[in-house]
């Protein structure tokens, strides 16, 4: 469930990892792993074509480096991703407090049943989403 | 490099192994695949790196390394969802493309009827429309169109008045919604941007369009223009006026194709 949870805001996820800076992809799924407290756990090598979509769509750009011996590719953030995660950002909140008005006053932890266990599933996806983009 | 004593590029080196199955199903153009690999590779050596540095034992890391990245399938199967190109991208792509070359048709239209204006007043409406004076003139279009240039001595002057008048007013009609045209192109490409969605066709497909259709369009153009003035002296300028135009975008344009043959590999 988490997985796909991940999946559905990956793009979210990678843009709000790049938005502190230059990283390479290895460092990208690090980061986005400690970041999320091990919720990220989509097989690694499916984040590059993500990587490589978004450069597509012009919100990331990469360089080559050379590191020991290696060529690395080095992705950044563009302008153009600098808004989409902004506006990604936002309705990410919107959608956030949408689910967690309707769920307002369930105890994360109690015994639920049926549709409330998957809301509250995904709450708690939020929680650790919105830390990753904060 | 080789040697057993490596097991990183050993025979049995699960990233060794895992490279080549990689190698063998990424889908894509070589370049594409070359940078895949070569991503790849760097994280796995990166995260068997990480392993061995956590006291796991070479191979044991490797092995770490290969089942965290993920079966080969699923990493070629995302790559080659994001190469494919669906019909609604393309249409986009097209929708987008097109009012690049409209709006750019459209304006050079316009510039055209800018310079067909300056032509009719250097060198007078005949230069620029063709009536024939033995052309029959309805009485009530000619009351139309003295009405609308009381200067005009004559019906035939005011009809060449107006026709002129409808030459450079059409082309900067054409103008206007060119440039509208290249509005929406931009407005287009800032909101599809954001939402990732931008894409036009492939610039060289764009650049051989447009050096097709100006370049037709401006030797069609000039030799209409040539022949007007061989053989039938008024009116020229209608064509005199859009050749170089049309000419002027198709050079720019071969320019740009030019350069991009020079760029493409051999």
């Amino acid at each position: 469930m988490q997985t796909d949870q991940v999946k559905g805001q990956l793009d979210l996820l990678l843009l709000g990892v790049l938005r502190a800076g230059s990283r390479h992809g290895y460092a990208v799924i690090s980061d986005l792993r400690e970041r999320t407290g091990g919720t990220f756990d989509l097989p690694e090598g499916t984040v590059y074509p993500a990587l490589h979509r978004l450069q597509d769509g012009g919100l990331l750009a990469s360089d080559w480096e050379y590191v020991a011996g290696r060529r690395r590719r080095v992705y950044r953030l563009t302008d153009a991703g600098r808004v989409a995660l902004v506006e990604g950002h936002q309705r990410w909140r919107s959608f956030a407090g949408a689910v967690d008005s309707v769920l307002h006053g369930l105890t994360v932890g109690a015994p639920a049943t049926g549709a409330g266990a998957g809301a509250t599933g995904a709450v708690a996806m939020g929680a650790v989403t919105m830390g990753g983009l904060a | 490099v080789s040697g057993s004593g490596d097991p990183a590029v050993a025979g049995d080196s699960p990233v060794e192994e895992y490279l080549d199955r990689l190698l063998a199903a990424a889908p894509g153009p070589p370049r594409e695949v070359r940078a895949l690999l070569a991503e790849a590779e760097d994280h796995l050596r990166d995260a068997t790196a990480a392993g061995v540095a956590a006291g796991l034992s070479r191979l044991a890391a490797e092995h770490q390394a290969v089942a965290r990245f993920g079966p080969v399938r699923s990493v070629t199967t995302a790559e080659a969802r994001r190469q494919a190109l669906p019909v609604t991208a393309l249409a986009r792509q097209i929708v987008a493309s097109g009012l690049l070359l409209g709006g750019v048709a459209g304006l050079a239209v316009g510039v055209s009827g800018l310079l067909a204006a300056v032509m009719g007043a250097v060198g007078g409406s005949t230069f620029i429309v063709d009536i024939s004076r033995s052309t029959h003139l309805a009485p009530a279009d000619c009351a139309r169109w003295l009405a609308q240039d009381p200067t005009a001595h004559s019906c035939y002057q005011a009809a060449l008045s107006d026709w002129t008048a409808e030459v450079v007013g059409f082309r900067l009609v054409a103008g206007v919604l060119g440039g509208l045209a290249l509005a929406g192109y931009f407005l287009i490409r800032h909101r599809w941007t954001r939402r990732q969605r931008f894409g036009t066709l492939p610039a060289a497909v764009i650049d051989t369009l447009a050096v097709t259709l100006f370049g037709l369009s401006g030797l069609w153009t000039l030799g209409l223009g040539v022949d007007w003035l061989a053989h039938r002296h008024n009116g020229a300028g209608q064509w005199l006026a859009a050749a170089p135009v049309a000419l002027a975008v198709a050079g720019y344009y071969g320019i740009r194709v030019v350069a991009e043959l020079r760029r493409a590999p051999t």
